[in-house]
């Protein structure tokens, strides 16, 4: 369940003993400060979520499954455009699902093409793509045990691997913005492939308006929010402080 | 009948021992299924040496007969009647690998092994073959001797014969990306307990290997290799030689 922006703001009057006073105002001073905190949780949780500090229930409301037509190359292009959506960070790529309902191939115009299958939802897997570096990808192109390899002709696939966003487009392989592609293999061109990612969270616009992160996070958010309408401020105030010391404890509990 | 254990049991239980289930371990499924495979047929060729049941026989049958035209180094020669073994066999001596060779079977006879078994021989001892009657070969007396993958015939040299029949001890498969992992492993039931400790152990040694292959960039190799200086009596021994001594 989503966090209601009102509950912020209550939360944050509260805290200032501003209930009923119309000292601070949603447009100019809870407004920025809470866009402000939903971009510095995004960025804390990028990094922590990296050291698998946090689990992934803490984006419950922003995780999606998405299934998608490789490109003949493999490969397949995230474009927010289809998705209605930027992709924040990818959780899992997992080729040849089963879908409903049942895939259909559909002939695109170039090779390079991939699409969203908005028509399809993701039902089922058995296979999982590892993520690998540049280099792994690389090297371990010819090493039968690794999962992304490409060695044996005619071989049953058991395990992919997937390397990350590159651009690889030239005069003879053009894409639309965003150009860059994330690469499966062994090759899964032309079929298809759900990934599962996590949406970068709705900005807020009005005060009913609900902030896509789940419950649990209301009081780091609040906190947050505190710590920028505190900015303004100065530096050395007492809910500057007391904002900063909450934040540090939440961080540090996280570890 | 009971179901055995398919390979991919077998290599999930491993994997699972050794916690290494996760998208991000560094042992994968195929390298546990190369390390059963080979495993499995060490335990197979102990097995078939001292106790060569049918347990692992395999008839192959229609198997032809070539009579090359051409020479090709190494080991095709021309004008001689071989035949190349339809898959790998294991090594013993006397050939034991290849329980036998004999004529293909004629429809609703009893089987050709019946009556006359090809015998086993090699280039170097053949000679000795000739000088008895009873020995000679001929077609009522063949033998064969193996060249890597080809049998070549003596005895066959002026009969037309097209296909045999041969009973094999064939080993596994060791390409193992090509194996499917639903497969029934097929090792005598007994012996899992016995592949199961080998393949914990090959594990374990495998995570005792000093992780000195992480790129980062820094020439940082006594810490990649978690050597740790030691005092001995004669100052700080830093090389797992000097701690070995020590």
């Amino acid at each position: 369940m989503a966090i209601s922006v009102q509950e912020v703001v209550n939360r944050c009057a509260s805290a200032l003993d501003a209930e009923g006073s119309e000292y601070y105002l949603f447009d100019l001073d809870y407004k920025p400060a809470i866009l402000s905190a939903q971009d510095w949780i995004v960025s804390v949780i990028n990094s922590q979520l990296g050291n698998k500090k946090f689990s992934e229930e803490i984006f419950s409301d922003i995780t999606l499954a998405r299934v998608f037509q490789a490109s003949a190359f493999s490969r397949i292009r995230l474009n927010p455009v289809d998705l209605g959506h930027d992709v924040w960070t990818l959780l899992s790529v997992e080729p040849l699902p089963n879908t409903n309902p049942t895939f259909v191939h559909q002939t695109l115009a170039n090779p390079q093409d991939s699409i969203y299958r908005s028509d399809l939802a993701h039902i089922s897997g058995v296979n999982f793509a590892k993520r690998r570096t540049t280099e792994e990808w690389t090297v371990n192109a010819k090493n039968p045990f690794d999962d992304s390899h490409i060695l044996e002709t005619g071989e049953t696939a058991q395990d992919y691997g997937y390397l990350n966003n590159t651009d690889y487009t030239s005069s003879a392989y053009t894409l639309a913005a965003p150009t860059s592609e994330i690469e499966v293999r062994p090759s899964i061109g032309g079929l298809a492939c759900t990934i599962r990612y996590v949406r970068v969270p709705q900005k807020i616009a009005l005060i009913t308006d609900f902030i896509q992160f789940p419950v649990f996070v209301l009081d780091t958010f609040v906190q947050a929010t505190l710590h920028y309408m505190s900015v303004k401020q100065g530096d050395q105030t007492t809910l500057n402080s007391l904002s900063a010391q909450f934040l540090q404890t939440l961080i540090s509990s996280e570890e | 009948m009971a179901q055995q254990a398919t390979w991919r049991y077998i290599c999930w239980d491993i994997l699972s021992i050794l916690k290494k289930t996760t998208a991000s371990s560094d042992l994968g499924f195929s390298q546990v299924l190369f390390w059963a495979s080979s495993i499995a047929n060490r335990l197979r060729h102990q097995h078939i040496g001292k106790n060569p049941t049918g347990r692992y026989l395999n008839i192959f049958t229609g198997i032809p007969i070539q009579n090359v035209g051409t020479s090709a180094n190494p080991n095709v020669v021309k004008n001689r009647k071989l035949i190349v073994l339809p898959a790998p066999v294991y090594d013993y001596i006397n050939e034991k690998g290849i329980s036998y060779i004999c004529h293909a079977q004629d429809e609703s006879c009893p089987p050709e092994f019946l009556n006359q078994n090809f015998q086993p021989t090699t280039p170097a001892k053949a000679a000795r073959l000739t000088y008895s009657p009873y020995e000679n070969p001929g077609p009522n007396n063949v033998y064969f001797y193996r060249v890597e993958n080809i049998v070549y015939f003596l005895g066959l040299e002026f009969v037309n014969i097209y296909t045999l029949e041969m009973g094999l001890y064939t080993s596994l498969e060791m390409r193992t990306n090509l194996v499917n992992p639903d497969d029934i492993c097929d090792l005598t039931e007994q012996h899992l307990t016995i592949l199961r400790q080998e393949l914990l152990q090959l594990g374990s040694f495998a995570f005792a290997v000093p992780k000195d292959r992480v790129n980062d960039a820094t020439d940082a190799p006594k810490d990649n290799l978690h050597v740790k200086p030691i005092q001995t009596g004669f100052g700080y021994a830093d090389t797992p030689a000097n701690q070995s001594q020590s």
